[in-house]
């Protein structure tokens, strides 16, 4: 029994000898971009550390010599409470396999898991199911709006930041092949333009378009939550990110495509960002075990350059809007003028 | 009464239970317990929870309850106490 431990959130030290050394023993590697860390001392030792990322619960680590007295609860109950008092409708933990069976039993429910590490488990007053069911009473709604017939679901998963005219040809073509197409838009707000911004733009664009449908991917397709390094383009470790790819891969097989009933999920080729890439490997590779095959549309060009939003963005910082006009559609670049006059204001 | 806000009280350590209440569409009071000792104390538990919701009149409520094995007297407490934070801005050191 531990009678003297004490407990302190901290800022992050990443240089934390002791912390770092723990985090090994468990077979966890030290992680960047936390929030705040709780450590757990028995007299001045560290014998426990768990960490936030958002609502994500990170390097989560016992001692092995101090297993089975309860640390792990005061760890888990702790962050918790600090989620839910900063209002957190659910949150996440990565952890690894051996954690699991722990975390379980302290309310966590596994999502899915790839290997040793990371197994993803979820926890909160609003889970997956119920995520779930919003998206498809949406669906349910359109579609009796839209006297939709039974047929192919295809789907998209588009960041739009900005939406361009790669983007329109890839809804062209799904719309055109398939009964409904469903698009979840990135909710996450981590790129220039703002979910809000990105999403107005995308129904615009989508407006003349009856069997599509966009829809908010919330926290579990490719969300901050479920592929950090999505958003992280500092770290480029490519076996990290093909695990987080799969992850995220698997997320959408099992839980979105069998519940919505998608059998389809269209992709554009990707010859520049080294992220997208793997991920649309993994997509390629995973999805088929879920029934959903991956269509891979090669992209657009203008002038021998593939139309992509990073491309948008980059003649937009160089404030070259006149070669934008040709990429985007009008509401598009209506906007994009709009906004740029508005940020050269401040 | 109606609460507004996501609160929690208690911990998941021996003896001990988290609380953890909510606003509910619907109306009643929705628990959901995860408990070591459920099949032997899980309607009890239930009813200690349900009976002190009942004393503040709230009607909207859906409380997740960990329990690990936690007397009558701290099922109340926490539960009292996370529907008190619930109810306030801000009350009742964290």
């Amino acid at each position: 029994m531990l009678w003297n431990i004490k407990i302190n959130f901290i800022k992050p030290n990443y240089n934390d000898y002791s912390w770092k050394a723990l985090l090994r023993k468990v077979g966890l590697k030290p992680e960047k971009n936390l929030d705040i860390t709780l450590l757990v001392k028995e007299q001045n030792k560290l014998v426990a550390t768990g960490s936030l990322d958002g609502n994500i619960i990170k390097c989560l680590a016992v001692d092995p010599n101090y297993q089975k007295q309860g640390l792990m609860s005061i760890v888990i109950s702790r962050l918790k409470a600090f989620l839910i008092r900063r209002e957190r409708k659910n949150y996440f933990v990565y952890a690894h396999r051996n954690q699991v069976p722990l975390l379980e039993n302290l309310g966590f429910n596994e999502l899915v898991g790839v290997g040793k590490y990371p197994v993803l488990l979820e926890d909160g007053i609003s889970k997956i199911e119920d995520y779930i069911n919003i998206i498809n009473s949406k669906i349910t709604s359109f579609n009796a709006k839209k006297k939709y017939e039974q047929g192919k679901i295809a789907s998209l998963v588009m960041n739009c930041n900005p939406v361009t005219k790669g983007h329109s040809y890839l809804i062209e073509k799904a719309s055109r092949n398939n009964q409904l197409v469903i698009i979840f838009i990135l909710s996450e707000d981590k790129s220039l333009f703002s979910a809000k911004e990105r999403r107005n733009l995308l129904q615009k664009v989508v407006a003349g378009k009856d069997n599509v449908i966009v829809v908010p991917s919330g926290n579990y397709i490719l969300s901050y939550s479920t592929f950090p390094k999505y958003f992280l383009s500092e770290d480029q470790e490519k076996e990290s990110i093909r695990l987080y790819a799969q992850l995220d891969a698997h997320l959408f097989g099992k839980y979105f495509a069998r519940s919505l009933g998608i059998k389809r999920r269209y992709v554009g080729t990707e010859p520049n960002s080294v992220v997208t890439a793997i991920y649309n490997q993994q997509l390629k590779n995973i999805l088929p075990q879920y029934g959903v095959d991956l269509i891979e549309i090669q992209r657009i060009e203008m002038k021998g350059i593939p139309i992509s939003a990073s491309r948008v963005r980059k003649l937009l910082k160089e404030d070259k809007l006149d070669q934008i006009k040709s990429l985007v559609s009008r509401t598009t670049w209506d906007y994009l003028k709009f906004w740029s006059d508005q940020n050269e204001d401040k | 009464m109606k609460i507004n806000k996501t609160a929690s009280s208690g911990s998941m350590e021996s003896s001990d239970i988290m609380i953890t209440v909510s606003p509910a569409k619907e109306k009643g009071i929705i628990i959901e317990l995860v408990s070591d000792v459920e099949e032997l104390f899980g309607s009890k538990i239930k009813k200690v929870i349900r009976d002190t919701i009942k004393e503040f009149e709230i009607e909207n409520i859906k409380v997740m309850a960990n329990d690990k094995g936690a007397l009558d007297y701290a099922i109340r407490a926490r539960t009292k106490t996370a529907i008190l934070r619930a109810l306030k801005e801000c009350s009742l050191n964290e």
